[in-house]
């Protein structure tokens, strides 16, 4: 063999399951990936029992084999949807074109998904993903600009070899993405109403659900998955302009002076821009946040002054934690 | 039960309780009616959010 099989041959296919046990067979989205791939997950262990000799003893294989994906792909405008309604799973579609989806949901029922490997090797193994809940989502950017950049986890049940159908793989030249650059992001301390702010440096908002594949006395691959709490979280790294997120956190009000235990609530907006077409957007909104600022830390390299933020996502008055809204061209739910 | 909306490009599709497919189901003429009750559960659920376009018909009401 005169060449060497190169690694960046592959596309991730995912689509979403009418139910537990129909098994897609078709791609909805083809996505070229920066990381990540579904994989085949399984443990060993040794027969732990005595033995005449010094020899350890042999291996079994476990009853736990699942799937797992975590994966981080461009913040494509069409797929974006799909990788979210694995967490938000009512997609709320209005407009005659483009097309505002509305994603709520957050904490129900998820839908099943199966993802797909297309294709390390040529072609030679057409690896399907089978009955997989979505374990996480999240979407970030910084000042190098580009795609955002969405990560989203699966735990899934079972990973077969079978066949399936190819969906046209999204192209980031042709097909544009969602990015930061040129964006309105927006945040405000102490006030459910967020303002324009232009002093983030990078950003990442993450929604965490624990998928844990749960294996039976008979089981080779596993029939249950269990379902854990939703978290929410934003992180922000912010060039250093005043110190209001900092008395918030510490001194309960962005003009406190003495240690409280309040926790003053703020809020954040993300709205990120298509890079091709206009009218196409997504928006994260989230009404209620403790935005916790970490002490800004002196360097003598007299790097820019830089404050921290890890915001805690909570309830807000009514609707979900995050409210994602994605304007794009796709004409069915998700 | 009856559902509305002012909103006649509204559709929605999502997953009940034990993860069965719901929809899409379109709003076109303004308004859908469901005897479905998983159907009926989910749209209860939108009707009652105020971040959703989907309300209970009040012509229902004044039936019953």
């Amino acid at each position: 063999m005169a060449f060497t099989t190169p690694s960046n041959q592959f596309i991730w296919g995912v689509s979403k399951q009418t139910n537990e046990s129909t098994v897609n067979t078709t791609e909805e989205y083809g996505l070229p990936v920066y990381s990540g791939r579904s994989m085949p997950v399984q443990s060993s262990a040794r027969v732990e029992v005595t033995d005449a000799t010094s020899l350890a003893p042999d291996p079994y294989k476990q009853g736990d084999e699942h799937w797992e994906a975590d994966v981080t792909v461009p913040a494509f405008g069409a797929a974006l949807p799909k990788l979210l309604v694995g967490l938000w799973p009512t997609d709320t579609k209005t407009g005659t074109g483009p097309f505002t989806h509305t994603m709520s949901g957050l904490g129900a029922t998820p839908p099943w998904f199966t993802t797909f490997n297309t294709d390390l090797l040529g072609g030679s193994v057409e690896e399907t993903f089978e009955a997989g809940i979505q374990s996480g989502f999240s979407i970030s950017g910084d000042g190098t600009g580009g795609p955002a950049k969405v990560g989203v986890k699966y735990v899934g049940k079972r990973p077969t070899i079978a066949s399936y159908t190819n969906a046209t793989p999204q192209v980031v030249a042709t097909d544009g993405y969602f990015t930061f650059s040129g964006a309105v992001l927006q945040y405000e301390v102490d006030s459910g109403t967020p303002v324009t702010e232009t002093n983030i440096q990078s950003l990442t908002l993450t929604v965490d659900r624990p998928v844990t594949p749960i294996a039976t006395a008979d089981s080779v691959s596993v029939g249950y998955l269990a379902l854990g709490k939703v978290e929410c979280n934003v992180s922000m790294t912010l060039l250093m302009d005043d110190h209001e997120a900092y008395r918030a956190t510490f001194y309960g009000a962005v003009a406190g002076t003495t240690p409280s235990a309040t926790i003053v609530a703020g809020s954040v907006k993300f709205n990120l821009v298509h890079s091709i077409t206009g009218g196409h957007s997504a928006s994260f909104t989230m009404d209620k946040v403790w935005l916790q600022a970490e002490p800004p830390q002196p360097d003598p390299s007299a790097s820019p002054l830089t404050v921290t933020i890890n915001g805690v996502i909570e309830k807000p008055a009514s609707g979900d934690h995050i409210k994602p809204v994605v304007i794009n061209g796709i004409t069915t739910v998700s | 039960m009856r559902y509305k909306t002012r909103d006649k490009t509204v559709e929605v599709g999502g997953s009940t309780r034990y993860g069965e497919t719901i929809g899409p189901v379109s709003f076109k003429t303004g308004s859908y009616s469901t005897t479905d009750p998983d159907e009926i559960a989910f749209l209860d659920e939108l009707a009652t959010s105020k971040d959703n376009p989907i309300g209970f018909d009040p012509k229902e009401a004044k039936e019953e």
